[in-house]
């Protein structure tokens, strides 16, 4: 008897323990940093925070042929349309969306795939 | 006698064979199922002001000089007697991989000095010559999937770049007693990377200079069961090049294949041993079409018959961008941020050299959740206003008494180019019920009846006619979508008017020259300008968001909050959570509290 009583009991420590553990860990996540505004009035954000649901990415081609190249969006769309010239600086600047993860850039019948998990991209096109 | 009524026979008779035709030809770009693109003339088959997508009896369709047709929506069939022609510098645009098929002996599918091209990143959109007639000549083709040639069909291709992203199956083209002709051809297939090219199936092919380039990473070529007469000038395979039982002792000048080379005992080519460098993914050697000579061949140019334009790029990519306001700055607002909600976009169209010839913007006035009467502008940062030509059409200002132009349309006294689209909103929205707000207001459509939004259209010329402005001209790179930079000019208290010199931005933007700086870090404004900080409370709250694509705003006094749900933790997570919050995704709205109509 006495020892299912020290058995229950050391359950019963080690699940007090457990869960307070979990919730020092909830507390001490990004994730409690969200959800204590109920409205916007009461929101306190980071200085680096843009507010932005856009991101801007500085592309840097370079090629040795002068040809068009497209740079199509993650839905397939044309963001930008523009001639890359031989050995020169190409400097392409986009805006897409904040969710985009990647982009590609098409020269020459190849697709070139670029994550824009990067604000700043150089890529050789050969 | 008799012979008169002979003619008139014979004359009705030419009149109901030519009535029988119906021919859709086109009269600007446009959308294939659009009719405004088309004039229809005839009335043979089919009453549509557009031509269908599959192409019945004595059914034509034309695409003139100049006019981009883009078919997006299906695949383009022609079936029994009807005919396809795009004629020089026209272009048929397949999106969304849709392709085109010939499936009768009797169309006919005709391309002068035109340009057939699927824009589209994907593999697919394939075209099948199944039955008929293909007459290509100076034409660019790009077809994203599949380019097959069957036994029925037959035709002539002459000086074409002809760049197959998959196979390439020329399976019995022609005939043995009327061949094909593929004279100065540049054949690539496998463009993406892997894509086969094949001839057989008792092929007749008249070849003249015909180039063969088979799969820039791998793709193999062959030859079987064919007859070719003539010259192939080069094939180059990344894979195997497969030749057996070829007639027809056709040349071959050049040949190359990483793996093996079978059956060349019928050729005497040069072997090439480098294919890597032979596979080059362009039609240099065969001439494109530029018609404008603006340097841009016509397949990419977006404006092929005018020098002065190539390129056209549109932000954002699709649809609008939403700018939301609230306009008690430097005071806290409601956040309801409905006190001013525009929708916008702009087009920039480069020419051959990469510079910004113009920038077209639309707006959209949507809502105003406002007592003042806030007036609405964008800057160009760092564009000074000599790199502008001219702006046109007027933009909605109604003569304030603050507003001074300069000669090309910029405000005056700007540092910066500065362009008031609106001098007092409500002047192009006008309320027409109880109170002073538009389309706020959801529960009392009586009271509040919704107006329609204002759509106003301006155009910035920096490049006019060819001649640059005084300041010269502007690369695109050297204007980024980032240079432009809308805001909203306050309204005054207990008046009509605006105070030009209090101005709210987005935040982080650098305001106006007109700009009273005074008026940073007071009251709740934390800007500070030796930082960069624009337009924020100290806990970093702005005045102004712009959303990337068009969202419904919120009904008044309702906070942003109650109508996006995860705009909150969004905002908590600085970014890095939520970042769809204004998508249409399940779980991030509440519909109650937007203004949706």
């Amino acid at each position: 008897m006495l020892k299912n009583i020290t058995l229950i009991l050391f359950s019963a420590i080690a699940i007090v323990s457990c869960k307070k553990d979990l919730v020092e860990r909830y507390e001490k996540s990004p994730r409690v940093q969200l959800n204590k505004a109920s409205k916007t009035s009461e929101l306190k954000t980071n200085e680096s925070f843009g507010w932005s649901t856009s991101k801007t990415i500085i592309l840097n081609l370079q090629t040795e042929e002068t040809s068009p190249t497209l740079i199509i969006g993650s839905n397939g769309e044309v963001l930008v349309k523009a001639l890359l010239f031989a050995n020169s600086k190409n400097e392409i600047t986009l805006t897409v969306s904040s969710n985009s993860e990647q982009i590609k850039v098409l020269f020459n019948g190849k697709e070139f795939p670029i994550s824009t998990s990067s604000n700043e991209i150089s890529l050789k096109l050969s | 006698m008799k012979k008169i009524l002979s003619i008139i026979i014979i004359n009705c008779f030419i009149l109901l064979t030519i009535e029988a035709q119906t021919v859709w030809t086109s009269r600007t770009n446009g959308s294939w199922s659009n009719g405004n693109t088309w004039t229809r003339t005839g009335s043979g088959g089919g009453t549509s002001s557009a031509p269908p997508a599959t192409l019945g009896n004595n059914q034509r369709v034309i695409i003139r000089s100049g006019h981009t047709v883009t078919q997006s929506v299906s695949n383009i069939v022609l079936d029994e007697n009807s005919r396809l022609t795009i004629e020089n510098g026209g272009r048929l645009n397949m999106g969304n991989m849709r392709g085109l098929s010939l499936i009768n002996n009797n169309c006919i599918f005709t391309i002068n000095n035109g340009t057939y091209e699927n824009n589209t990143s994907g593999n697919g959109g394939n075209v099948l010559i199944e039955r008929g007639v293909i007459n290509w000549k100076d034409a660019s083709i790009f077809i994203s999937g599949n380019f097959t040639l069957k036994t029925d069909a037959t035709g002539t291709l002459e000086n074409i770049c002809l760049r197959v992203k998959q196979s390439s199956l020329v399976e019995g083209f022609g005939s043995s007693t009327t061949y094909a002709v593929i004279k100065d051809v540049y054949w690539m297939s496998g463009v993406s990377g892997t894509g086969n090219f094949s001839v057989k199936a008792n092929a007749f092919l008249n070849a003249n200079n015909l180039r063969v380039l088979v799969g820039s990473t791998s793709g193999y070529a062959e030859f079987e069961n064919s007859t070719i007469v003539g010259t192939i000038f080069s094939i180059y395979a990344n894979d195997n090049l497969i030749i057996s039982n070829l007639s027809g002792n056709p040349s071959l000048n050049n040949y190359c294949a990483d793996n093996n080379a079978q059956g060349l005992g019928a050729f005497s080519g040069t072997k090439n041993n480098n294919c890597a460098v032979a596979i080059a993914q362009s039609c240099s050697g065969i001439p494109r079409p530029d018609l404008d000579g603006d340097g841009i061949n016509d397949d990419f140019d977006d404006f092929p018959n005018d020098i002065n334009r190539a390129f056209s790029s549109f932000y954002p990519c699709n649809g609008y961008a939403t700018l939301m306001y609230e306009d008690l700055w430097p005071l806290k607002g409601d956040y309801d941020f409905n006190d001013l909600v525009i929708d916008y976009k702009y087009q920039t169209i480069t020419n051959g050299a990469n510079q910004v010839v113009e920038v077209k913007y639309t707006f959209v006035l949507k809502a105003i959740g406002a007592g003042l009467r806030n007036g609405f502008g964008f800057q160009l940062d760092n564009i000074t206003p000599d790199k502008i030509s001219s702006i046109s059409p007027n933009s909605k200002t109604h003569n304030a008494s603050w507003l001074t132009l300069n000669n090309n349309g910029t405000e005056a006294g700007q540092t910066f180019t500065n362009v008031i689209v609106y001098d007092d909103v409500y002047k192009s929205l006008p309320w027409q019920g109880v109170g002073n707000m538009v389309n706020v207001y959801m529960d009392e459509p009586n009271a509040n009846p919704y107006v329609t939004p204002d759509t106003t259209r301006i155009t910035l010329r920096f490049i006019e006619n060819g001649v640059a402005p005084s300041g010269g001209v502007l690369t695109a790179s050297q204007l980024p979508n980032s240079a432009f930079n809308p805001y909203l000019i306050c309204g005054e208290q207990n008046s009509m008017n605006q105070q030009r010199n209090k101005e709210i931005h987005l935040p982080n933007r650098i305001p106006s020259s007109k700009m009273n700086t005074a008026l940073f870090g007071t009251q709740k404004d934390d800007s500070n300008p030796a930082t960069g900080k624009y337009y924020k409370t100290s806990e970093n709250l702005p005045w102004a968001i712009e959303i990337f694509e068009s969202i419904p705003h919120m009904q008044e006094k309702r906070d942003i909050s109650s109508g996006y749900n995860n705009f909150i933790p969004w905002a908590e997570s600085n970014g890095s959570m939520f970042n769809n919050w204004f998508s249409s995704n399940p779980g991030n709205r509440n519909e109650t509290n937007l203004y949706i109509r």
